[in-house]
Parts: structure tokens; C-alpha cells; sequence
């Protein structure tokens, strides 16, 4: 699958774990903006505000996201400066384990 | 090669001498994490660290198929034993604070999801030792009373933090009941303008007599964005992503994961066009599940006292 073209979040970092497969991901990040201060799980949308001279005040669209590039890699998407706290579940997948 | 001493439970049919890690139910190399709190009430942090956690929602009968205000006219089918993930589903929130945050202090919020004529029943946390932000201590004196502890090797386990050892049996870790792939198989179809939508849906049963958690933390709501609206896809490989912004009549399908006390649901709903004709491929939507024996709505503190 090719990475989603959001241009609200030209940042991305690959987080190369080499499992072999898609693990569950639990991912978290504090966001201080417009409307929200805290730590939430990825996926967050939220907003930041700025002032300009000319235009006033200007309300921007940002995100944090992540997407499986593969088996073996993980890229997250976001503003520069940005961290992401991540913890990877090593899941039972097609071979069910209790069924 | 290291020397520490290392613990390993094999799946059946398994040697954990030579099995792979994900032939494994246990090993002592891999961090447990640790249950030290459910609640449905906000908490004042007295870690010094931020704890990871987890949310989830009770919902009812108000509750709509997908939050967004344009959407409060078609309920969701729910009722109070209907409980899913606290994750945004939808890009257009009512409200940010939605859900389960916890702030710069590490002090936790619990707001029902909400809209205009509607609440949550309750929403839960279930907060971890492991650590988000900040060390977590060192050491972790040992109370008086048979604890069993296991230790990663490296740390003295009588004083390490219960974060920093395998097992601890002061605090609660996931149990997992039942693990299996759940396949939603949704037909071809043509929509008439006529039509509306139309709900499919896949289940499991799990018969525990309450709300058990489960993985992956899929939710209800879930808009369906652009490249998965009309795809065969596997729900845990696309939960980073984000939602789409519309759902319903001329716009996106609309995913739900939720739990009762009986079952384990995947429903998908498809929506017409109001103006003409509506084609969608055959798909199937695949989740592989974990069910877990740990009760959503529980209270417990095992931290204090």
C-alpha cells in the first residue's frame, strides 16, 4: 500500500521492527493545541491556531497517524518535532491460538 | 549470548527450546504490562510518570452509527451491554476532549462521547505501570503478604518496579480467552436511491456474561476513508489510519467493533446515493480478534491502599 498523501502531514518517521508481520500498535503522543492538551492515542486529528497580521486568525488541520508499510516497517506521520511513545503487541495472528 | 535466566511457556504443540517467539504464550523477555487501575472516574496521578492506558465506551441506545452531527438520525442499534474502544473514529468530533486523555501531569479525564442529543452511558480507563512520559521509579518497596514475582533477570526482582519484573501478582495483566479471524463477507450490490443503506454484519461468540475487552482497539463509527470504502481489507493492518470525514447517504461507509456480553460484532454499513444508482464490490473485511477474560467495566485499584 502506498503512503496516504495528506498534506497536513509532510513528517514521517519508519519504525523498522523486522517481526515479519503487522503487529497490533499502540501508540501515543501529547498534543498541546487549539482545543486539546493531553495524551491521546494515534490516530489524532486536531488543530493549530495562529494569528496573522493580515488574514487574522488562522485555523490549521494537523494530524498524527501511522500506517503498516509492510510486514517489517511501521511509518508515522506527523508535524516535525512531534513524539510518538509506541508499544508493538506481539499478536496471534492467522493461527488462532485458543479457538 | 547472556546468562540471564529466562522463562518460557510454549503454545501446544510448541518446544520452547527452539519455537519461535510467536509460538509462545509467555516469556519472561517480553514486557506484561500491568493492570494497576480501571476506573469510569477521573484520577489524580500519584506515579510521577505518565501511565499508558487504554478506553473504552459504554454506549446506549441514543447512540448514532457514527458521531458526526449530520448522522444523529440514524441510530446505531446499540444498547447499555454494547461497550467498544474509546478511539476517534470519525475526523469531525464533537468535542477533542472525547474519550480518555490524560494531561501533561499525568491525571487523567474521562468524557463520554457525545453530540447534541446524545451521551455515552459511561466511558472506563485501564491504566498500565508502563510509563509514556517520565521515568518510573526504581524501586518498589514490598508489602507484607504472599506476592509471586518473576523477574527479567537483570533487575533484582524483590525491589525492581512491578513494571520492570514479568510477573507480579499485585496487579492484573490481559488474559487472553479466545483469539481467532473474524470474515465479514459483504455481497456485490447495487444501491436504489430508494434504499437508504443496509447493515452486514459478522459475529463470534464468547459467552462470558459480561463485557470483555478485546483487541485490536478498533471502535464504532469507523468512517471508512478513500482507500478502504470499496476494498477487501484487514482491520488491524488499518486502525493508524485516519477515518474519513463523512459517512452516510452519499457518502462513506461506516465500520463498527463492539462487544455484549455474548458476542463479539463486525458490521459494516453501506449507504445509497440520493440522487441515482450506487455500485459497491464484493468484500471481505478480516479481523483478527483476541478476546480477553478482563472485564470493561470493572472498578479496581490496585495501587493504593
Amino acid at each position: 500500500m502506498s503512503a496516504p498523501a495528506y498534506e497536513e502531514a509532510p513528517y514521517y518517521k519508519d519504525l523498522v521492527h523486522n517481526l515479519g508481520y503487522k503487529p497490533l500498535v499502540m501508540a501515543f503522543a501529547y498534543v498541546e493545541s487549539y482545543l486539546i492538551r493531553g495524551w491521546k492515542q494515534l490516530p489524532i486529528s486536531y488543530y493549530r491556531r495562529y494569528v496573522d497580521e493580515e488574514f487574522g486568525v488562522i485555523i490549521e488541520g494537523k494530524s498524527l497517524f501511522y500506517e503498516h508499510l509492510d510486514d517489517n516497517t511501521i511509518r508515522f506521520y506527523g508535524e516535525g518535532g512531534t513524539e510518538v511513545i509506541v508499544f508493538l503487541f506481539l499478536e496471534p495472528r492467522k493461527d488462532a491460538w485458543y479457538e | 549470548m547472556s546468562n540471564r535466566p529466562v522463562t518460557k511457556i510454549a503454545r501446544k504443540g510448541f518446544d520452547a527450546r527452539y519455537c519461535s517467539d510467536r509460538e509462545l504464550s509467555f516469556s519472561s523477555e517480553w514486557k506484561t504490562p500491568k493492570i494497576f487501575k480501571q476506573t469510569s472516574s477521573s484520577w489524580t496521578n500519584t506515579l510521577g510518570y505518565v501511565p499508558m492506558f487504554m478506553g473504552f465506551r459504554q454506549l446506549n441506545e441514543d447512540v448514532p452509527f457514527t458521531a458526526l452531527m449530520s448522522s444523529e438520525e440514524i441510530l446505531g442499534g446499540y444498547n447499555t451491554s454494547c461497550f467498544t474502544h474509546a478511539n476517534p473514529t470519525y475526523i469531525d468530533s464533537p468535542d477533542f476532549y472525547d474519550g480518555v486523555v490524560i494531561d501533561l501531569n499525568g491525571d487523567l479525564y474521562i468524557n463520554p462521547f457525545h453530540g447534541y442529543n446524545w451521551t455515552d452511558e459511561n466511558e472506563f480507563a485501564v491504566l498500565f505501570l508502563d510509563s509514556i512520559y517520565g521515568d518510573i521509579p526504581t524501586t518498589y518497596p514490598l508489602k507484607s503478604g504472599g506476592v509471586y514475582l518473576l523477574g527479567k533477570g537483570d533487575i533484582d526482582v524483590r525491589t525492581a518496579f512491578p513494571a520492570d519484573n514479568s510477573i507480579d501478582s499485585r496487579f492484573d495483566t490481559l488474559k487472553i480467552f479466545k483469539t481467532g479471524t473474524l470474515e465479514l463477507e459483504v455481497p456485490e450490490k447495487t444501491f436504489m436511491e430508494s434504499e437508504s443503506y443496509k447493515t452486514y454484519t459478522a459475529e463470534v461468540e464468547h459467552n462470558l456474561g459480561y463485557a470483555p475487552m478485546f483487541l485490536p482497539q478498533a471502535s464504532v463509527g469507523w468512517i471508512l476513508n478513500m482507500q478502504l470504502e470499496d476494498t477487501s481489507f484487514v482491520v488491524n493492518d488499518e486502525l493508524g489510519l485516519l477515518p474519513g470525514s463523512r459517512a452516510g447517504i452519499d457518502e462513506a461507509p461506516v465500520l463498527d467493533v463492539y462487544v455484549d456480553s455474548n458476542k463479539l460484532y463486525l458490521r459494516l454499513w453501506r449507504f445509497a446515493y440520493s440522487f441515482g444508482e450506487r455500485y459497491y464490490n464484493a468484500v471481505t473485511i478480516t479481523l483478527y480478534y483476541t478476546i480477553f477474560y478482563n472485564k470493561i467495566n470493572e472498578e479496581l485499584d490496585l495501587i493504593s491502599g
